[in-house]
């Protein structure tokens, strides 16, 4: 049996000291650590800030070179104006021609065509507003189909016609089997010779003659108006066209892009003015930090 | 007091740490930080100067749009502006101011011979409107500015509206007439809202008719609000053209057709 005689403070002692070693080797490496945390960024950074070099030089210029596009072309602005101006306007005469012998040849020929005008309603869309005379409520439905075949048509709109087509009424006293009639006809009585003098009442209050209502055969170049048993139709068309005249006055005070007016309270960029710049570089990006405590 | 073996190494590694994190804190991280940024802005930057073809592309497609509305200019100004000579139905600016209130006239009745020569165009049967209105006054010192426009445009243009147009004649008669315009000599025309009425063949069409003249010209003459001995024909020659604006150039005139821009004492 071995006795341990040394007193328990001895072995502490010797603990302590290694602890201490052990502690301090700690210590430096953590010190080590620090010093790499603190030299190694730095250095990343360094080269960082290096390869920047002549870069921002570098974008000056091509920024330069970029913004000169910008001078040569507002140098050339009234040029590039008055150029677009005149085309404009040259274009424009061909416009209206154009739309009316567009639409022209979606009118069928039972409708006969006493007036055609045409308003911008803004970019890109006009009102055509038509108005003639036809004859039967068959061809006012033919026609909203046969002009529907316009393919800038978007909507259109009719109005005018007086529907008085004989109808089949109900039955009466003096009309057992509802024999058709107009609206505003009296009823046709069953018994004959009732019937007979109904029909030469009849006769006898329609006009006799040549009528010569709407201007027909008056002689005159005045505008021939509805038949009889006619209706004046109107039509409000709606169309995908662009009728906005270029405004010469404004477009020349304005040092901008032709201004193109007629609609209602319209300018808009129908017509285009100096080429759009076409890209350019931004300027250089922030080179700004928000590190704290970095110099 | 003696301190145990682990109070000790506790005690180190604490002390490790506070130094790691000072090192971490307020050395590393807001270096990365801003070495990050500095590679991001390093990035952008390279890719800025990386588009210097698409700014040469850029410089090039504009010095190739403006000749070509150049160009183009240039052939409007061949075409359709007013003759520089009063003779041949135009005006010239470089006339004194008093001389301009005679030309004037001549060429409004030259701008209204050739309106009314347009509007009969296309084979209309008649034709009603499109006055050409004249000066409105005679006083030669507004007459640039009332008449010409000048300078509150930068080169004198004359521009007429000439409200509706009345013409009679076929469909075709009337559709040519109002595209007649788009070769009206020596004047740019619009016509607008167009509106047909009638039975064919005697229809009538109604449109709003605006007439446009850039007038051609280098030199205007200065106003004549300058002394009298300065403004009168006699002494012109030795007079300086102090601010002489250049007029509408073109094909005949300007180097590129460019309008002329407002000189600095260029002297005659």
């Amino acid at each position: 049996m071995k006795l341990n005689l040394l007193p328990q403070t001895e072995k502490k002692s010797r603990q302590g000291r290694a602890a201490i070693v052990v502690g301090l080797l700690i210590v430096l490496v953590s010190i080590g650590g620090a010093a790499m945390l603190t030299f190694i960024p730095k250095t990343s950074l360094e080269a960082a800030k290096a390869s920047i070099g002549s870069l921002p030089n570098d974008v000056a210029r091509v920024d330069a070179k970029a913004k000169s596009a910008d001078v040569i072309i507002a140098h050339a602005t009234d040029v590039i104006r008055n150029s677009k101006l005149a085309q404009a306007m040259i274009d424009h005469n061909d416009v209206y021609p154009k739309l009316y012998d567009d639409v022209k040849r979606y009118i069928p020929p039972y409708y006969r065509l006493q007036q055609i005008s045409a308003v911008p309603a803004g970019p890109g869309v006009s009102t055509v507003t038509m108005v003639g005379t036809l004859n039967g409520y068959q061809k006012y439905a033919d026609l909203m189909l046969a002009l529907y075949r316009f393919k800038d048509a978007v909507t259109i709109e009719r109005s005018g016609y007086s529907l008085n087509a004989p109808v089949v009424p109900s039955l009466t006293q003096s009309d057992q089997k509802g024999k058709m009639r107009k609206v505003d006809e009296a009823p046709i009585p069953d018994d004959g010779l009732e019937r007979l003098a109904y029909f030469q009442t009849q006769a006898s209050a329609a006009p006799k003659g040549y009528l010569g209502v709407g201007s027909f055969g008056s002689g005159t170049t005045d505008t021939r108006g509805a038949l009889p048993n006619d209706s004046v139709v109107t039509i409000v068309m709606t169309v995908a066209r662009d009728l906005r005249v270029p405004l010469a006055s404004e477009t020349l005070r304005s040092g901008g892009a032709a201004s193109v007016g007629g609609a209602a309270g319209g300018f808009g960029s129908g017509v285009p003015g100096a080429p759009g710049a076409a890209m350019g570089p931004s300027g250089p990006p922030g080179g700004g930090r928000s590190g704290a405590g970095v110099d | 007091m003696k301190l145990s073996f682990w109070t000790i190494i506790i005690m180190a590694i604490s002390v490790s740490v506070a130094i790691l994190s000072f090192a971490w804190l307020h050395q590393a991280a807001p270096t990365i930080e801003a070495t990050k940024r500095y590679t991001e802005y390093h990035d952008a930057l390279q890719a800025e100067a990386n588009k210097e073809t698409a700014a040469n592309r850029r410089v090039d497609h504009a010095k190739r749009a403006v000749r070509l509305e150049e160009a183009r200019w240039n052939g409007y100004v061949a075409v359709r502006t007013p003759e520089s000579d009063v003779s041949r139905g135009g005006v010239s600016l470089a006339v004194n101011p008093f001389q301009l209130t005679v030309d004037t006239q001549k060429f409004r009745n030259s701008v209204q011979r050739a309106v009314n020569a347009q509007i009969r165009k296309g084979g209309v049967k008649s034709a009603v409107g499109g006055d050409v209105p004249g000066p409105t006054n005679t006083d030669s010192a507004t007459l640039l500015a009332d008449y010409y426009n000048y300078p509150s445009l930068k080169f004198p243009v004359v521009i007429y509206d000439l409200g509706p147009i009345t013409v009679q004649g076929t469909y075709a008669q009337i559709m040519a007439n109002v595209r007649s315009y788009k070769s009206m000599p020596h004047y740019l025309a619009v016509a607008d809202a167009l509106q047909i009425t009638g039975t064919s063949p005697n229809l009538t069409g109604t449109y709003n008719l605006t007439v446009v003249g850039y007038i051609r010209g280098k030199d205007i003459f200065p106003p004549n609000t300058a002394p009298v001995t300065a403004s009168l024909p006699g002494a012109a020659s030795g007079a300086t053209r102090a601010g002489v604006p250049g007029a509408m150039g073109g094909a005949p005139f300007g180097r590129s057709g460019m309008p002329g821009v407002p000189g600095g004492g260029a002297e005659r």
